[in-house]
Formats: C-alpha cells, structure tokens, sequence
C-alpha cells in the first residue's frame, strides 16, 4: 500500500509550535530552579508571547496538511487578540505568584501557554476534528487554572463547574459535528458546505437532522460563550478563579469559542441561514440567544456586589453584543466581530489587571471596597474608570467604536434586505441594555469618586502589572481615536468567508 | 495655522487638561490660574475667529476636511457658520466666568475639577465645530461625563442621583440617535454610493416621507431630551439644584443649546418634510413647556430651582421661534438660545454667590437684600428684566423677534405663548420683590458684604453683553441671517417643502399635478 | 443470511438487556457489570457492520479500561447500594434526566426512520461510505497517520497538558508549599462562604 502524506509546510505553524515548546522551557526551567525564582518565570513567559507574536508576524496566509491548517486573515487577527490576552494575564499574574501560588509556577504559566497553543491551532483549523480538539486543548488546562487555588473552596468549586460544563458542552459539540459528519460524509469546512448544499437541493430537505445538529452544536458553543440559557456557570467560574484566569477565559477562551462559531457557522452552514431557509435556520436562533445575552447579563449585573462576578455578567452581555455581528452574516458582520473582541480585549484584561492588583493588596473584590479609591489611588481609579466607560461604549473611546461597528453592520444588512429587517430589533434590544450598562459601569466610578470618605487602601502596583495596564489603557484610547490600521486588517476577514462587497 | 484654527479653538481646552494633570495637585492656586488662563486664551482664540469671520457671507467657513476613519467613511470634518460662531464664542465666554466663580467654592479635589471643566469646554465647542455626523456624535457624548462628574462630585446634598438620571436620560436619547445616524449612512451609500457621515452631502439626499418621519423623531428625542422640552425635562431640575454653580452655568448656558442647535444643524437640513409634519406636535410641547415651566417656577421656594424652571420657559420660547419656520422666528431663536446663555448662566452665577455668603439659597430666608448689598441687588435687576424681556435688554429682542414670527405663522400659538411673557414677569419680578425689598427680616442677612472685586469682574461683561445686544443687535444678526438663510435653502432643496421670497417654510402642496411640478421647478432654477 | 440475523438478534438483545438491567440494579457493582455486558452486545454489532476497529476500541477503551476505573472508585468508596449514593435526586432534575432521555430516544427514532425511509443509501442527506475496507483497522490506521495526521498529532498535545493538569489537580502539597494564612477577605460574600467550610 502506498502511503501518502498531504502536503504540508511546518513553517505555516512555526508560532504555534514555538509556544508549544516554549511552555516545556516553561516547565522545565521551574524545575531547574527548584521552583523559586516565581518573577523570573514570568518574565520567560512574557518573552516566549513577544518572540511568539513575532514569529506570527513574519508567517505569511496559507494552507498546510491540506486544508486543514489554514492561515487565513481571520486566523492571524485572532491570534494576535489570544497572544494578547495572555500577554496580560500574565502580566497580571506577578502578584498572585508571590501571594497564592505557592507550588507549580511553572505550571501555572505553561498551561496558560498551552491554552493558548490550543486557541491557535483552533483560529487556523478549517476542518471540524482539528477543530474540535483545537477547542479542547484550549478549554482543559483551563479547567485546572480554574482551580488552581486548592485551598480555597470556591476555586475549586469554580474548577469543578467549569470542567463538568465544559465537558458537557463539548460533548454535545461533538455530537452535533457527528451529524454534519453523517450528512455531509466529510470533516472538512468547506467540502461540507459543498455536499450540504449538493444534499440540500436534491432533496429539497435535509429536515430534522440539520436541525438536531445545529440545536447541539449551538448549545455547544453556547456553552464555551457563555450565552444564554447556557450562561449560568460564568458568574461562579469568574468569581472563583484566580482574576487573571478570569480575564483570560473572558477574552481567550471567548475569542475561541467565536472562532469556532464563524467556521462552523458562518462558514460551514452559511446556506442555512435566512428565512427562505426555515426551519433550518440558525440566524433567528442565534439571535434569540443574543437578545436573551444582553438582556439578562445587562440586568443581573446591575444586582452583583462582587466586581468579579459583576464583569462575569457583563461578559455575557458583551457575548450577545458580538453576536450581532456573526448572525449579520455581510461584508461587515466578522470584520465587526473582530474589532469588537479587539477592542473588548484592552477594555477587560485592563479592568481585569486592576481588580487583580487591588485583590493582591486587599484580598477583597467587593464593589464596596473601592469606595472612596480615588483619593489614595487616583491614576488607577482613573485608569478603571477609563476602561469601564469603554466597556460601556462611551466616545471617543475603543469600545464606543466596536459597538457602533457591530450595530452598523446589522443595520446595513436590515437595510438592504426586508427579510432581514428583524436584525433592528437586536439593535434596538442591543441600544436599551447599553443605558442600563451604564448603570452598573457607572456604579463602580461612583463608589470609587463620590463617596466622600476617604480609601484606606493605597494600592501598589508592581511594573509588569503596570505594564499591562498602561498597554490596556493606550490601547483603548488609540484605536478609539485611531482606529484605521485595524479596521483594515479586520476588514480583510469577511473576504476569506465569501462575503464580498457589493 | 488659520485654516486649523477651529482645531485649534476645539482642543486647546483638551491641552490644558493634560497640562493640569502634570500640575501636583496640593498647588491648587497654580492648578486654579492654569485653569483660568487656558480658557482665556480658549476665549481670546475664538474672539480671533469672530473677527476673522466673515459676516453676511454664505456657507460654512473655516472648514477642515480630513479622512478620519476611511473605511467607515468617517471624517474630520469642521466648520462654522453664523450660528455656530456665535454660540462658541458664548460657550468660551461662559467657561471663562465659570471657572472663575468657582475659585471659592470648589475646596475638594481641585484639580479635577478644572480638568474635567476644559474636557467639557472642549466637548462643547466641538459639538458646535462639527459637520460630520460622526464626529458631532463623538463630541456630544464626550461632554456627558465631565458633566457627570461635576454634578456628581462637586454637586448638593442630592448630587449622585442627579447625575446619574442626568447621564441615563442623555444617554437614552443618543442611542436613538446613533441609530438614526447608522441607518442614514446606509441610506447615503445607497443614494450615492459611497460612505460618508458629510451633514452637508447628507443634506442633499432625498428620503421618503416614512422614513423622515422615524430619523427625525430619533433625532428630534434626543435633542428634545437636551432642550429639554416638556415632558423630557424631568432631569433638569435636579440636575441644575444638585450642580455646583459653574455646572449650573454651563448646563444652562451651553448644553441646553446643544439640543435647540440639533434641531437647527440636523433635523430641519436633512428631514425638511418632516420637520413640516412635526410643526403642529412640537409647538404645542413648546407651548406647555413655556406655560408649565413658568407656573411651577412661580412656587418654588429655592432660587436655583426657580430659575431651572425660569429655563424650561425659556427653551419652550426657542422651540416655538425656531418651528415658526420663517426668518424671524428662527433667527429670534437663535438669537435667544445666546440669550438664554447669558441671562440665565448671570442668574445662576449671581444665585452662587449669594449661596456663598448665605449657604442657602430659600427665598424666604431672604428680603431687604438691597439695603445691605446695594451693588449686586443693581446687577441681579438688571438680569432679572433681561430674562424678562424688557425693551433695551437683549431678552426684548429676541423674544420679540419669536413672537413676531409665530404669530405669522401661527395666531393661536403667539398668543398663548405671549402669556408666557406675562407669567416669567410675574415670577421673576415677585422672586425679586421678596428677596431684595422690604425690611431685612433675618439678621444673618445684615452683614452680608456686598460683590468683590473678583464677583465684579464676573458679573460686568455679562451687563455689558446684556445692553449691547439689546441696543445694537445688528453684529449678531449680519452672522445669523445668512446661516439661517441657508438653513431654510437646505430644506427647500429637497423639492419636498418651499421657501417663499419673504423666507418662510411651506409644505408643497399635496394636489399638485407633476406638471404644475416641473414649472414651479423651471421657475426656480430660472432665478 | 440467516448466520448473521441470529447473530444480530443475539448480540441487540444483550446490548439492550444489558442496558436496562444497567438501570434497574441497586447496587453499584452490578449495575457497571451489565454496562460492560451491553457494551460487548454493542462491539458485536460494530465488528458485524464491518466496523472492527469501532468493535475493537469499545471492548478495549469503555469496557477494558474506563469501567474498570469505574469499578475502582466505586469499591473505594465502598458503595454498596444506590442508599450509600446520599439524597435521591430533587424532582426537578430527575424530570430533566426524563426529558432529556424522552428527547434523545425521539431523536434518534427519528433519524432512524428518516433513513429507513427511502430504503435506499441517502434520504436524510445520509452519505454512505460504500466501501469495503471502511471502517476497518487497516484504513482507519491510513487515515490516521496520513490525512488526519495534523490532528493526531494534535491530541498529544492535548494529552500532555491533561496529564500536567490532572498532576497538578491530585498532588497534595507540601508544608513549605502552602500559602502563608491570607489575610481574610474585606466582603461579606467571601466570609459568608468561610462559614459554610466549618
């Protein structure tokens, strides 16, 4: 028998394998020293993302094991957002290490690396299995960095929650991949969308398998995004885990999570979409789903105490805002998915590096406990308040700009065809819950400057932690003001999903 | 340098923030006089650009047209008319005597408080700089946050929700309007074919009568809410009571007019038809918005709320001026929302130092405040009849020029709102009566010293400012008529609606066959 | 012919037997023994479709290693019967388990149907894969190491970060290890939590 490798071209993935390896260097040095030097192996870590970020900016588009590693504009955008949230996370993290994590540094970082290695594999799989195990290989080291504070209970509770629900999800994932695997007799994205539609026009309907697959996988999904009804586990994962894997799981593992949606979706099953196509459509599904997301993260946020779990419920409201922009399926709905993680990243990992730094000093997340904060720390309070208002999308900041892309995109589409006009009502439910953010983002401003009594805390920042702030908070304000250079590169993405403008 | 100066004009204020912020924050003399010194020099660059300015000539000047965001086809876009000139100049005027009166009363966290005065200062100027959709939508929600600080912060007893109602109505109404201005991109690059948020180009386009109806009422809320025009004014009471006198100054003087300028750059330009249908449903609310304001101004027992509802009043008087849609309405209006600024931002001025010395503000812990205070009771008479509307004050002439216009516009109308007159006498004159005549009844009152030298300089522009419009008007109005003019043009173009030669707005009529059209079109472009 | 529908019958009749004694049985032990009863019903089934390789890992994975695992936790733990299991489940969840199984067995009867159907190769958009060496060890092994090499390759790393995961989850750490006692959280969500530990 004649065996026959597909053609491949190990420069397409360097990036990826060199962080692999560097996350054994990772680990390896922690050993080597005993596991004692916690500050230098956070700087090894941050040096292995820069020279990582490097590599991927020299590696070019293009395909390798046939297609199913693919270098496509998408691929290389989100893999700059999942290099840049770890950058952060770790960053952030300087001050757990000394406080917390006593044992397993090394670990500590390297899994966050092979998380990361996992997001990108994920953002160039163009094939469902490596997808599907891009997906995992993401989603497991963080169940263990869910927990990796043993001696406290709620996180481990948020471990254990985190891994029964990811579990789960992904197994219905797989699930739903199984049935397009059945009917379409291929693993590949784009061969499956050909066989779909080949399947689709001979006989006339796929029915209920289509549906029974897309309800699973969207459940899937739903799961890894936190959306609606599938959301109920973020709040407790976000308040258990040590903050910095807070951050990275809302930005990283979000990213991903829409990553794999835009190939499964956007792209696998872009037929099925729109109501000609009823009742295998998915857009109105998904948009239920994004309704429900802004409605119920933009409320329940309003109730929380806790900061953390406070941006817990705003992540799932973010989630529903991004989804506007993947079901507007048009030349702007993934260039708009795009910019807003983009953009949501700085917001966060910047909010999120602040929340670490005061829990570092004073053990405490609680809103209350930032009372009076712009007295004894005013460039930080400052720099929190700058950041919530981005989250909230107030001009001339990023998240402004990324809210107004995504509701400009649905409105192109609602505008240009009647079928689509429902889309309004997702940026209408999308406007009214963005007052009631308002409300909450404004909530911790006011704790921090109108409260009259002064902050007992002074708050130290430690030079990567401000490094990743002052990285959060340029990045915010730039490509509010400048948004160009990345609005391009984004505006690339639709093009490689057959969207062309018209 | 001078074709950037409305760049120059916009973002000085934003430098000296950042200058502020580099200033120690224990040196409150030095942050103080920094302050004040940037936004005279804001002042002085914009007194350049009245000079500069061309008066009775057409078209926006100064313009700047950058490439912002090319791919959302964004730009930085700028340039001023008549209208726009005046209310900058009055905005630096204001920030000026504002951040002056506020050197006693501002103690806590000075330096914020200067700098979130210039963010704000530069938020308004640019509002009013701006003719690209995008970039007035930026600047109009960059000033909300400054303004929610300074209510918040430095505000009454009520001071946190005040701001915060402030910033969630605000907010609600510009969503809508970000809404309407998302679905006229779209609108445009299918007319035209290319992106652009131009309001000029934007201004040409024609749109079917439905949708007119829904952007201009997107738009017409959010404005509304800002005017704010009965029932949307709710906010402004407490916001007005609860801010610091400066907020207080700026809120009346500057962002009310953001809401009535609204209506002037964007509704009336690009909604022309629905502007017309609008007529009727917005002059009532002006009309209920000038009674109403004017009978719950009449109870109130707090100066400052009196004159926040004095402001009502008056918006409403503005409403009407500006959809009698013809020349004298509109440029009564305009004329009036300057006004509006400098009369009720001396009232609030005047009530913050009275508050300085008193602590309180209940008109009846006053009376006989004339005996002792000689100098400011002259001053506060003097804006009193000015918010009035006595002949020779600059209140006579605007508010003379609104009624003139609604009344040939619309009979019933100028008569109610000629009553309005009469009520804001009323209470204005009683409110003076009880403060300042009869005996001093409350001996706290009897050492109350009279202005400094500080209050004077404050208080003299603003009289001198308060006699020169309303004995020589005819400046301004060279720099409005033609804005104006070419406002009313903006509508005509659209065909939907007609300007007759004395410049008044009519609907065409309905009945018309198309080829009574084409004449009436070859009978203009004849001309 | 008639070989391989006794064979069917036989081995379909395990596999469910197995299942639905699964269910029944009250104590713990036996309950994975007839689990691993219904999964040597079900292999047979797979190896009788052709399906060896499907057959082979069933046997070796589910039944060889994962129930066995299963038997080791259960006997660990000493369950003697489903009373050492703690409280019966609320009625809530136990309606969602219904549910969801009703859910799941209309599914698959549907699909099922739906396949039947037409009674040839494809009617619910169904693609066969007509091919004799389908599904067996020798082309599955090909595939795995030529097409799908890419994601092969992939799940090592997958098995690596797992390992170090499930070493860091299980390690008990030692005494210099520990964190200093942490200064107690300010809030009152976090004390509250504390007390719930005593």
């Amino acid at each position: 028998m004649d065996f026959q490798l597909p053609p491949y071209d190990l420069k397409m993935m360097l990036p990826e394998i060199f962080l692999f390896l560097w996350a054994l260097v990772v680990f390896t040095f922690d050993l080597l020293t005993n596991r004692k030097k916690e500050t230098a192996i956070g700087y090894l870590t941050l040096v292995g993302i820069l020279i990582t970020g490097v590599l991927l900016a020299f590696t070019g588009y293009g395909r390798g094991f046939g297609n199913m590693f693919f270098n496509d504009p998408m691929a290389r955008f989100f893999k700059i957002i999942f290099l840049g949230a770890a950058f952060m996370a770790v960053g952030s993290s300087f001050g757990i290490l000394k406080q917390r994590i006593r044992n397993h540094r090394g670990e500590y970082f390297g899994l966050i690396l092979l998380s990361t290695v996992g997001m990108m594999f994920l953002a160039s799989s163009q094939e469902l299995l490596s997808l599907y195990i891009g997906l995992e290989l993401t989603t497991i080291p963080l169940f263990v960095l869910a927990a990796f504070y043993k001696d406290d209970k709620l996180s481990v509770e948020a471990g254990i929650k985190y891994f029964i629900v990811g579990a789960f999800s992904s197994a219905l994932l797989l699930y739903g991949i199984s049935f397009l695997y059945g009917m379409s007799g291929t693993t590949d994205i784009v061969q499956m969308k050909i066989n779909l539609a080949i399947t689709h026009l001979t006989f006339t309907n796929i029915g209920m398998t289509l549906v029974i697959a897309v309800v699973t996988m969207l459940a899937g999904i739903g799961y890894k995004l936190g959306l609606p009804p599938f959301h109920q586990w973020v709040p407790d994962v976000y308040e258990g885990s040590p903050t910095p894997v807070a951050a990275f799981l809302s930005i990283g593992s979000k990213a991903a999570g829409l990553v794999a949606f835009a190939k499964i979706f956007v792209n696998g099953l872009s037929a099925f979409h729109g109501p000609e196509m009823l009742p295998n459509d998915w857009g109105q599904l998904v948009a239920l789903m994004a309704i429900l997301a802004m409605v119920l993260g933009n409320t329940v946020a309003i109730w929380q105490t806790n900061i953390k779990r406070m941006l817990g419920y705003s992540s799932i409201a973010q989630a529903g805002y991004i989804m506007i922009g993947m079901v507007t399926m048009n030349v702007y709905g993934l260039s708009s998915v795009a910019f807003y993680m983009f953009a949501y990243m700085f917001a966060n990992m910047g909010a999120f590096a602040i929340v670490t730094v005061f829990e570092d000093k004073t053990g405490s997340t609680q809103i209350a406990s930032y009372r009076g904060l712009s007295k004894s720390a005013p460039g930080l309070s400052l720099t929190l308040a700058i950041f919530l208002l981005s989250l909230a999308g107030i001009p001339p900041l990023a998240g402004f700009l990324a809210k107004y892309y995504v509701f400009a995109a649905a409105v192109e589409k609602a505008n240009s065809a009647d079928s689509a006009s429902w889309l309004y009502w997702l940026v209408g439910v999308g406007l009214i819950t963005t007052v009631f953010s308002l409300y909450y983002y404004a909530n911790i401003i006011k704790q921090m400057y109108f409260s009259r009594e002064d902050s007992p805390y002074k708050i130290p920042v430690s030079a990567p932690a401000m490094m990743v702030i002052a990285i959060c908070l340029i990045g915010v304000i730039l490509f509010g003001v400048w948004p160009e250079p990345i609005l391009q590169f984004a505006g690339d993405i639709p093009a490689s999903f057959g969207f062309i403008a018209r | 340098m001078e074709s950037q100066i409305l760049t120059l004009v916009t973002f000085f204020p934003l430098l000296g923030a950042a200058l502020l912020l580099l200033i120690p924050k224990e040196r409150h003399d030095s942050v103080k006089s920094i302050a004040l010194i940037i936004s005279f020099i804001t002042m002085l660059l914009s007194f350049w650009l009245y000079a500069m300015f061309e008066p009775l000539a057409n078209g926006m000047q100064f313009e700047i047209n950058i490439p912002w965001v090319a791919s959302l086809g964004i730009s930085y876009h700028m340039g001023i008319d008549g209208i726009s000139l005046l209310l900058i100049v009055m905005t630096t005027v204001l920030n000026v005597l504002a951040i002056l009166a506020s050197f006693n009363s501002i103690t806590q966290n000075v330096k914020g408080y200067y700098i979130s005065m210039l963010l704000l200062a530069t938020g308004m100027i640019g509002v009013f700089c701006s003719l690209d959709l995008f970039l007035f939508y930026v600047f109009w929600e960059v000033m909300l946050f400054p303004m929610y600080f300074i209510i918040g912060l430095w505000g009454g007893v009520r001071r946190i929700y005040a701001a915060i109602k402030f910033v969630l109505f605000t907010m609600f109404g510009s969503l809508l309007m970000l809404v309407a201005i998302l679905y006229i991109l779209f609108e445009y690059q299918s007319f035209a074919g290319e992106y652009s948020f131009d309001m000029l180009k934007l201004a040409q386009m024609p749109l079917g009568h439905q949708a007119q109806l829904w952007l201009f009422g997107a738009f017409a809320l959010a404005f509304a809410i800002k005017v704010p025009l009965w029932p949307f004014h709710t906010w402004l009471p407490d916001a007005h009571v609860e801010a610091p006198t400066a907020g207080s100054v700026i809120l009346a003087g500057v962002l009310l007019k953001m809401g009535t300028y609204g209506f002037i750059r964007i509704c009336m330009p690009m909604f022309p038809e629905a502007t017309v249908t609008f007529i009727p449903y917005i002059s009532v609310l002006s009309l209920i918005a000038i009674i109403y304001g004017a009978l719950v101004a009449m109870v109130q027992k707090d100066v400052k709320s009196l004159v926040a509802f004095s402001s009502v009043s008056h918006m409403g008087f503005i409403m009407l001026g500006l959809f009698a849609l013809n020349l004298q309405g509109m440029e009564g209006a305009v004329l009036q929302m300057l006004n509006h600024g400098i009369s009720t931002g001396a009232l609030f001025l005047l009530v913050g130092m009275i508050y300085e010395r008193r602590h309180t503000r209940l008109i009846d812990q006053f009376g006989g405040l004339a005996k002792v205070m000689p100098m400011f009771s002259a001053v506060f008479m003097i804006v009193t009849l000015s918010s009035i509307g006595l002949p020779l004050t600059n209140g006579f002439v605007g508010e003379f020029l609104i009624l003139l216009g609604t009344f040939k516009a619309n009979v019933w109308y100028a008569v109610i709102a000629a009553s309005g007159v009469i009520l804001s006498a009323c209470y204005m004159l009683w409110m003076y009566q009880r403060m300042f005549y009869g005996k001093i009844t409350n001996k706290e009152n009897e050492g109350l010293k009279d202005l400094s030298i500080r209050e004077k300089i404050i208080v003299i522009p603003l009289v001198l400012l308060i006699f020169w419009i309303g004995v020589y008007p005819k400046p301004l109005f060279d720099r409005i008529e033609p804005a104006v003019k070419q406002v009313m043009n903006q509508m005509g173009r659209s065909g939907t609606v007609e300007v007759d030669e004395d410049f008044s707005i009519k609907p065409v009529l309905a009945d018309r066959t198309a080829e009574q059209e084409l004449i009436v079109k070859a009978e203009k472009e004849g001309e | 012919m008639s070989l391989d529908l006794a064979i069917f019958v036989i081995s379909a009749l395990v596999a469910v037997f197995g299942a639905t004694m699964m269910i029944f049985q009250r104590n713990p032990v036996a309950s994975v023994l007839y689990l691993i009863l219904s999964l040597v019903g079900q292999a047979v089934l797979y190896v009788q479709l052709g399906a060896a390789f499907v057959g082979a890992v069933l046997i070796i994975v589910y039944s060889g290693a994962i129930l066995v695992l299963f038997l080791f936790v259960i006997m660990m733990l000493n369950l003697r019967s489903s009373a050492d299991l703690g409280e019966p489940s609320p009625p809530v969840s136990r309606f969602v388990k219904y549910f969801v199984s009703c859910l799941i067995f209309l599914e698959l009867s549907f699909i099922i149907r739906e396949s039947l159907g037409a009674g040839s190769t494809t009617s619910a958009g169904i693609v066969t894969m007509a091919d004799d060496s389908f599904g067996s060890v020798e082309s599955v092994a090909t595939l795995l190491f030529t097409r799908y090499l890419y994601p092969f390759e992939l799940t090592s790393v997958l098995l690596l970060s797992a390992i170090v995961g499930a070493v860091i989850i299980a390690r008990r750490a030692t005494e210099d290890e520990l964190p200093p006692q942490p200064e107690k959280a300010v809030g009152p969500i976090s004390q509250k939590t504390n007390e719930g530990q005593e």
